[in-house]
């Protein structure tokens, strides 16, 4: 388990390099001097005079190699420069915002399995009637609806017409539903579908068979031994989801004007501002590779097949 | 070759007509839309759907049906566009690293799952951002990101072809690797291909709608079906019509390209299922 944990550990940092780097080289590739982009944003005329001194400032007058090299020990060292339209240090900045983007993605992650685990229980269950196609109709339209859309709907809905949830901020729990509920009931009715076949699998292999002759009640059988082997393909499938969250929480986001990384990666973007889109890669690729080996850690202690290999 | 049996299912059937509708009203458009799409009338604004205006006007009394079967021209069109670059970019590469595995199969591959722990959207919106918004700008960002999808699929497509009888057989009968390529691998694989490649226009015109409606793709006064969203953001509170609308159009084309997929992916699921296995990335993870 050790060995299993430093070598993702040493996964987690050559990931890092290379997403460094990456950054590294489009910021490079992008159109535009930075010097240029930085004065006008603070609309100070751009002479020659002014453009070579913040070139020189910023280190943009030296060779690429040394730059690059420059770059990467900031990046490890947590340095990530400072916005341009602000002034702040970008890593302040973001950290600020975190904390409501994990409550979004988390609130997302709850609608989700909530969802997965109603709809996948109650349609493997009734493997056959109404419910069952008002599941494949719920997954093929929560693959399809664009998730912009759907917060419009909802916004419409409970609280334009109705009033009865708040339809943008942060605050209250009330807050959270409309953002959380855009967030995580297409993913959800789309898992809901993983689990219901993993379940129905299940149920054809013999240990099930055994139980019932055993005698087991169909109630145990179904909690205990078919729910608990079907549920760990989706575990695995939560690390890939909350990834989708750090995307799609940056379109929620900007709907409900929640105050999180989301939005103002979109300002920074509108705006210009290099250092903050370029932290705001590194740090989301961070939480998201981590979250990805914590999730494989977790799968690995749940199923004891994986140690043996 | 595997044969894929088309029978007449509904849902195949209900995906491809709304596909087809959709692509049809888009190539004749200006016969189709009652209105110029860019005609601005102000006395005209939030109207709701009447007869001379179908799905109502917008905040500037522009005709909405209009926009939204203009919009097809631009966001099938663009999709299509993007989807031809991305398969200009990874076919090479996939047959390339399929065909010859070897030492540049594994540095192209680990690359790319580096390119792959970045979350898809934070990374095209960054190549946006860098870049800056524009409707360009939004089509190098999206075949920037969405290449590597396809050099996987196409990769492990290859691999598999490349095991059957009758390569090793057309291998033995000197044929060079090029034909092989051509003549064999190639019409093997692009079934699977063509289906993906139909799946994945949906979400190519999800992705571009999300960016446009962020600001970053598509810019006004274009009629596209995300930017129509974004300008709706303002007004759709007093006049829901101007939201509904181009989020039904979106939704419609994606549940088409859904639907064909789907069923496909139940007759002939072997190929498929194994990539979508291997995008489970604890998977390779776990086998590396």
């Amino acid at each position: 388990m050790i060995r299993f944990c430093l070598e993702r550990l040493a996964q987690l940092i050559i990931v890092f390099f290379f997403v460094t780097t990456l950054t590294f080289l489009l910021l490079r590739l992008a159109p535009g001097d930075p010097a240029y982009i930085l004065l006008t944003t603070h609309d100070v005329p751009a002479s020659e005079e002014a453009l070579n001194a913040l070139r020189k400032e910023l280190g943009l007058a030296e060779s690429l190699w040394s730059q690059y090299f420059q770059w990467i020990t900031d990046a490890f060292t947590w340095q990530w420069g400072t916005s341009y339209v602000s002034k702040e240090l970008v890593v302040e900045e973001l950290f600020r915002r975190i904390p409501a983007t994990i409550e979004l993605a988390t609130a997302g992650l709850v609608v989700m399995i909530a969802v997965t685990l109603i709809m996948g229980i109650s349609t493997a269950i009734y493997s056959h009637g109404l419910l069952n196609q008002v599941g494949k109709l719920m997954a093929l339209l929560g693959s399809s609806i664009p998730t912009f859309w759907l917060g419009f709907l909802l916004i419409y809905f409970f609280s334009v017409q109705y009033g009865w949830l708040p339809s943008m901020g942060r605050g209250t729990v009330k807050h959270l539903f409309l953002p959380a509920i855009t967030l995580g009931l297409g993913l959800g009715s789309m898992y809901a579908r993983v689990l219901r076949t993993n379940m129905l699998e299940v149920m054809n292999q013999p240990f099930i068979k055994a139980a019932m002759a055993r005698g087991l009640s169909k109630k145990r059988i179904f909690i205990f031994q078919v729910f608990k082997h079907a549920f760990l393909p989706v575990v695995t499938m939560l690390g890939t989801s909350f990834a989708f969250m750090l995307g799609g929480s940056i379109i929620v986001e900007e709907i409900f004007s929640w105050p999180g990384l989301g939005k103002y990666i979109v300002e920074a973007i509108n705006m210009r501002d290099y250092p903050v889109i370029q932290g705001y890669v590194m740090l989301t690729t961070f939480i998201f590779v981590a979250i990805h080996n914590v999730v494989d850690m977790i799968y690995v202690w749940l199923d004891p097949r994986l140690r043996v290999s | 070759m595997k044969k894929i049996s088309y029978s007449l299912n509904i849902s195949i059937l209900l995906g491809s007509s709304l596909l087809i509708a959709i692509v049809l009203i888009g190539l004749f458009a200006p016969l189709f839309s009652p209105h110029d799409p860019l005609a601005v009338n102000l006395s005209n604004r939030l109207t709701f759907p009447s007869w001379n205006y179908p799905f109502g006007t917008d905040h500037l009394g522009r005709c909405i049906l209009s926009r939204i079967i203009h919009g097809i021209r631009v966001s099938v069109a663009c999709a299509f566009l993007i989807m031809i670059f991305t398969f200009a970019i990874s076919l090479p590469i996939g047959f390339l690293t399929g065909y010859w595995r070897g030492r540049t199969d594994h540095l192209i591959m680990r690359s790319i799952d580096g390119i792959l722990a970045i979350p898809e959207f934070v990374l095209t919106i960054t190549i946006v951002g860098l870049l800056g918004p524009g409707f360009f700008n939004m089509m190098i960002a999206i075949t920037m990101v969405r290449w590597t999808n396809y050099v996987r699929l196409i990769r492990s497509l290859v691999l598999k072809s490349c095991e059957e009888d009758y390569i090793r057989s057309a291998r033995m009968s000197g044929n060079s690797h090029l034909r092989i390529m051509k003549r064999y691998v190639f019409p093997d694989v692009f079934p699977s291909l063509f289906v993906f490649g139909a799946l994945d226009m949906g979400k190519i015109v999800l992705l571009m709608a999300g960016l446009s409606f962020l600001g970053l793709g598509t810019q006004p006064p274009t009629p596209e079906w995300g930017v129509m969203l974004h300008d709706a953001t303002a007004y759709f509170q007093i006049a829901p019509h101007v939201m509904i609308f181009p989020g039904l159009a979106i939704l419609f084309f994606v549940l088409g390209c859904q639907l064909i997929s789907e069923r496909y992916r139940k007759l002939n699921s072997a190929p498929l299922k194994e990539v979508n296995d291997e995008d489970n990335i604890h998977k390779s993870y776990i086998k590396c």
